[in-house]
């Protein structure tokens, strides 16, 4: 999404993934330090098959089964609010 | 008529919603200003993009503008163009001074943990750079919260992006 010809998508995208180094190194720091816990080893594995779908479906360009599911939670926190709520 | 000289000083006026000790204009997320009869433009560069902000910083800049007389449009642009270097000399300053360290200058690849986790980092209270990285997150953001072995204080590091 770097590389978009579109000027907004390509500058917001590097925007992002400035912001994003963050949030990857802290992802990072917990995963280290959890790695031994049995539950958080139980939920990372039942979680897995979304993680999966959700990068099946951008490297192959079609949906694959989970991403109903995943879809569904993702998209959660939107459908609850009423409409033209605003952030 | 309203000058763009009375828009940059009225929008220098504005404290930033978070952090009130520094205003928009020593923030740098004003990038250009242009004044047409009455309407005035004004291009506005947000800061993080998940910053909960942008829309009291976007609608406090227009009822200031209004309060010049003249018409708002607040343009804002979705490109890269925000970084924590575009904060000003005195707006830098503002903040250690009230205790939030300074964000450090922008490097040319993305920032390691162990850059984050290096003794790098000068605490606001009493300048040591004996401090450590306590969690990369703080009460907002963008901002780190460090410890200072030398004055045992904790303190808010603004993230570098």
């Amino acid at each position: 999404m770097k590389q978009s010809e579109d000027p907004e998508i390509a500058g917001l995208a590097t925007k992002i993934d400035r912001e994003e180094a963050y949030h990857r190194i802290h992802a990072q720091m917990w995963f280290d330090r959890l790695r031994d816990e049995p539950r958080f080893v139980e939920a990372l594995e039942r979680l897995r098959p979304q993680a999966e779908a959700l990068l099946d479906s951008a490297q192959r360009g079609e949906h694959t089964a989970e991403l109903a599911d995943l879809w569904e939670e993702m998209t959660m926190v939107r459908r609850s609010q009423p409409a033209g709520t605003k952030w | 008529m309203v000058t763009e000289a009375q828009v940059w000083d009225a929008l220098a006026e504005i404290p930033d919603p978070e952090i009130p000790v520094i205003s928009l204009v020593d923030l740098g997320v004003v990038r250009g200003i242009d004044v047409d009869d009455r309407r005035v433009r004004v291009e506005f560069t947000p800061t993080f993009l998940g910053c909960p902000a942008l829309e009291v910083m976007r609608d406090a800049m227009a009822d200031s503008i209004r309060a010049l007389g003249a018409e708002p449009e607040i343009q804002v642009l979705l490109d890269d163009s925000w970084s924590t270097d575009r904060i000003t000399a005195a707006g830098r300053e503002k903040l250690r001074a009230s205790g939030f360290a300074p964000p450090s200058p922008r490097g040319i690849a993305a920032p390691t943990l162990v850059q984050l986790q290096s003794n790098a980092h000068r605490c606001p209270y009493c300048g040591s750079t004996e401090t450590r990285l306590e969690n990369i997150f703080g009460p907002t953001p963008c901002r780190s919260l460090r410890y200072c072995g030398s004055c045992k204080q904790p303190f808010e590091q603004f993230k570098t992006i």
